[in-house]
């Protein structure tokens, strides 16, 4: 990593296995309730076309005149802070024998971060117009994948504070006060105070990098900083929540509160707690409610580490739900007692240490995992490292973190059509 | 070994077709920590009526046995497994389409020991009665999960209009009576039949040395013994294009409309190298038509008929292919007549230009090697593609010998106003408001 200028960072990962390069910027805010709808539509307007590129047509056809170089924008929640990255994927001209593609796609880059479709010091209006509607199909239908829908409400139920209990990229009651002009503010506010990592991953040099990357010529700033994690302070009530559909299967969800954060005390064993758990397929609730009671096809858990969040998702028939949830809640119990086998603890470290060495396999999973080492200042954990704090784990430390994990919250989706 | 070198691409694929019948294809790609390995059979859902070895009668078998099948032979003496797999750093997953049952494994250690482990645990099964009438409950969950999925009854509506008697209209996973039926005789039966070596592939990806993997795979295919290769006798209905619904709508409840418009092609029993040429082509064409370079594309999601789930695909697959066109939409009936009207337009269609065709083959020339990173995806790409002769390393030869007169032919031949079909998920929220 190296700091082109206060607040901005360049992470540049070389490697020749790939034939592609990638770049992502990523730019970080603190995470506010009032900020994330227009922070969504400001990517999604970005998305679509530019100053130089004023129509989706010719914004797209420049992409493929760089052989098909994929752009693309999204948002994110890391815990505390809201994360808006522009992205290009594109060919190593080496592989094709060109010249001047990686100059061209960094200069289209940043006229789609520095001269966006902007009139008056509002985003163009048809446009805007457009992507609102957009966006509200995308909330709308998100609710009619049900295992979607289901972990949105346990989220909302978990959570008491509005920018953790709404989605990464927003909410619907949001989309009537955003103007062209708010949004085109909420854009500048982030192009001049947002914290900004450049990473790019592919078949180039450091020097290489630097001849190009002032083309990417952000200001100094001095980007306001957070906890990354959330942590539940008090001691809240369990709250539960039913809700009937007409539908054929039953999902339950449950919202547990853990002490896992990323690289923080209990994140290993909490990995391994979560891959005995419901993480993986040997895991106990695949094993149980599966595989011997024969009740779900689809059980499993999941852990936020931003969040400390651990989150349990059984899609089984309205008769079972009852017995599903005891059956989750004896399975911690068993775990919190140290009843499981050695075999297990070994078989889910394999896996874990597997899927870390296969991070260096995907673009992509090399950006994601420098980007969360740098959210907590630890640049230089490598993977080896990693893979020691996990084999470090023993059993007692799995049976002590899954004392710490404490049932918050659970959502019910009752199928009515059974 | 047989050995086929991409100098373009500095990819060399290695294949070899072994004494028991069994195909392999090995990509060494040795700067990757990982190794992607799938084993698969030409056995789906569709191969529901055949005539077993050495008798003389067509018998029928209940739909979604071959994705029984793929669950049953999780169970293994040694447990399930994925735990297995586990326990040597390795992860498992199956799928069943209408065509092939595939199983994927993937690892950065122990490759002997987890290839082996791959071949033996699909080649060797055990079923056991009690556990084969447990499973009946687990699958039948299964399929009422994909029912409550408006996407997948989306989907599977538009299969039910393009083909009234064909089994690809049924869920490959069966029906909760299909389920109920199935035997033990059966999948050993069918496990027989379509497990043989002869009928399978075994494709790996990633940081392997070819020779060695080779020899490990001989050795293990040594110790089994297999009769000799035979060719199984399937029965398909040979469907052409005219018997067709035309349209449906169904209520759902949901909070956007859906639809789908289908276009049944009858270019599957092409050869190979026409197949392979013509897959690209429709490539290339629905994305002229339809892209997001396109006039269309702009029209449509100016006017708010579409979203970002807007989606085309062509399957080809053995015995039907079909081209899908939708997406969410809130006038799903004023879509639908759009998509049709343009893949009626066989002249004046300002998309279908030269030079949009020469950007197209440029945007997916790049695309395609972009793909290549993910040795999961070259994987999968073996698996789909049901030739021979032809990998995925051969698209960009064959994408450069495309002339726009092949594309603009294709128009004019393949979408046949009589091949039609559209699918609607109406909202039945809304419905309930007017």
């Amino acid at each position: 990593m190296k700091e082109l200028k206060p607040g901005v960072n360049v992470h540049v990962l070389p490697t020749t296995k790939f034939k592609t390069i990638s770049i992502q910027c990523r730019f970080r805010a603190p995470l506010e309730a009032d900020q994330i709808t227009k922070r969504t539509l400001v990517a999604n307007l970005m998305d679509v076309n530019s100053k130089s590129y004023s129509t989706q047509i010719k914004f797209r056809k420049k992409l493929s005149e760089l052989y098909g170089t994929s752009y693309y924008t999204d948002v994110s929640r890391y815990g505390n802070y809201h994360v808006l990255s522009f992205n290009v994927d594109f060919i190593d001209e080496t592989v094709i024998q060109e010249t001047g593609i990686f100059e061209e796609v960094i200069q289209f880059l940043s006229q789609a971060i520095f001269s966006p479709n902007v009139i008056d010091g509002a985003f163009h209006a048809a446009t805007f117009k457009r992507e609102v509607e957009k966006l509200k199909d995308d909330y709308l239908s998100r609710s009619d994948d049900k295992a979607v829908y289901a972990d949105d409400r346990l989220n909302e139920l978990y959570f008491e504070s509005p920018e953790h209990q709404m989605l990464s990229y927003g909410q619907i009651s949001d989309l009537g006060k955003a103007t062209p002009a708010s949004v085109y503010a909420c854009y500048l506010q982030m192009l001049q105070e947002d914290q900004i990592d450049i990473f790019i991953v592919g078949n180039v040099t450091e020097i290489e990098v630097d001849k190009v990357i002032d083309t990417l010529d952000f200001s100094p700033r001095s980007p306001k900083i957070r906890d990354p994690f959330y942590r539940n302070a008090l001691k809240s009530d369990f709250k539960q929540q039913i809700e009937k559909q007409d539908i054929n299967q039953t999902i339950l969800s449950m919202g547990f509160s853990t002490p896992v954060y990323y690289h923080e005390t209990y994140y290993y064993s909490g990995l391994i707690f979560n891959g005995l758990f419901g993480g993986m397929t040997h895991s106990k609730l695949f094993q149980t409610v599966r595989e011997e009671e024969n009740m779900a096809y689809a059980i499993s858990s999941d852990i936020d580490a931003y969040r400390g969040l651990l989150n349990v998702e059984a899609g089984i028939e309205r008769k079972d739900i009852e017995k599903t949830e005891a059956i989750v809640l004896h399975q911690l119990k068993e775990i919190q007692d140290g009843l499981f086998t050695d075999r297990e603890l070994y078989l889910t470290k394999e896996l874990l240490k597997s899927e870390l060495l296969q991070i260096a396999d995907s673009p992509l999973s090399m950006i994601e995992s420098d980007y969360s080492l740098s959210l907590i200042d630890q640049n230089k954990l490598s993977v080896d490292e990693w893979i020691k704090k996990i084999d470090n784990v023993n059993r007692s430390d799995v049976a002590q973190l899954a004392r710490l994990i404490d049932l918050k919250a659970i959502f019910k989706l009752i199928g009515e059509n059974s | 070994m047989n050995s086929k070198t991409y100098k373009e691409l500095n990819e060399v694929v290695y294949s070899q077709k072994l004494e028991n019948g069994l195909s392999v294809q090995m990509i060494p790609k040795r700067d990757y920590g990982s190794v992607y390995a799938v084993l698969f059979t030409e056995f789906g859902s569709n191969d529901y009526i055949f005539k077993a070895r050495g008798e003389n009668e067509y018998e029928i078998y209940p739909h979604g046995v071959a994705h029984f099948l793929e669950h049953k032979l999780f169970e293994t003496e040694e447990g399930d497994i994925s735990q297995v797999f586990s326990f040597q750093g390795a992860s498992i997953n199956a799928f069943t389409s209408n065509t092939k049952t595939a199983y994927m494994v993937s690892f950065t250690a122990n490759g002997r020991l987890n290839i082996e482990t791959l071949l033996d645990f699909v080649q060797t099964p055990i079923f056991d009665q009690q556990s084969v009438e447990d499973e009946k409950s687990i699958i039948i969950q299964e399929i009422l999960m994909y029912k409550d999925d408006p996407d997948w009854v989306l989907a599977q509506g538009l299969l039910e209009n393009l083909y009234p008697a064909h089994p690809i209209r049924i869920d490959v996973a069966g029906t909760p009576e299909s389920v109920q039926a199935v035997t033990v005789d059966m999948l050993k039966k069918n496990h027989e039949n379509f497990y043989h070596p002869s009928n399978m592939q075994i494709v790996i990806v990633g940081n392997i040395d070819p020779e060695e993997t080779l020899q490990w795979i001989e050795s293990n295919q040594e110790k089994k013994a297999y009769p000799k290769s035979f060719e199984i006798k399937r029965e398909l209905p040979t469907e052409t294009g005219r018997n067709i619904i035309k349209s449906r709508t169904i209520h759902l409840p949901v909070n956007l409309p859906k639809v789908l418009v289908g276009v049944k092609g009858v270019s599957f029993d092409l050869t190979e190298e026409q197949a392979f040429r013509h897959i690209i082509c429709m490539e290339i064409l629905l994305e002229l038509l339809f892209g997001e370079t396109s006039s269309t594309y702009l029209a449509m999601s100016n006017k708010n008929l579409i979203d970002d789930s807007f989606s085309y695909d062509y399957i080809f697959e053995r015995g039907f292919d079909y081209v899908t066109i939708g997406g969410d939409s809130r006038l799903p009936e004023v879509l639908a007549e759009k998509i049709k009207k343009v893949l009626m337009c066989t002249r004046n269609n300002p998309d279908m230009s030269y030079d949009h065709f020469v950007l197209i083959k440029k945007q997916l020339t790049g695309e395609y090697i972009q793909d290549l990173n993910s040795l999961g995806y070259v994987a999968h790409q073996f698996v789909d593609m049901p030739f021979r002769t032809y990998t995925i390393y051969d698209y960009l030869s064959v994408l450069k010998l495309v002339t726009f007169e092949d594309v603009k032919q294709l128009l004019v031949d393949y979408f046949k106003a009589e091949r039609h079909s559209v699918f609607i998920v109406e909202s039945r929220i809304n419905q309930e408001i007017v």
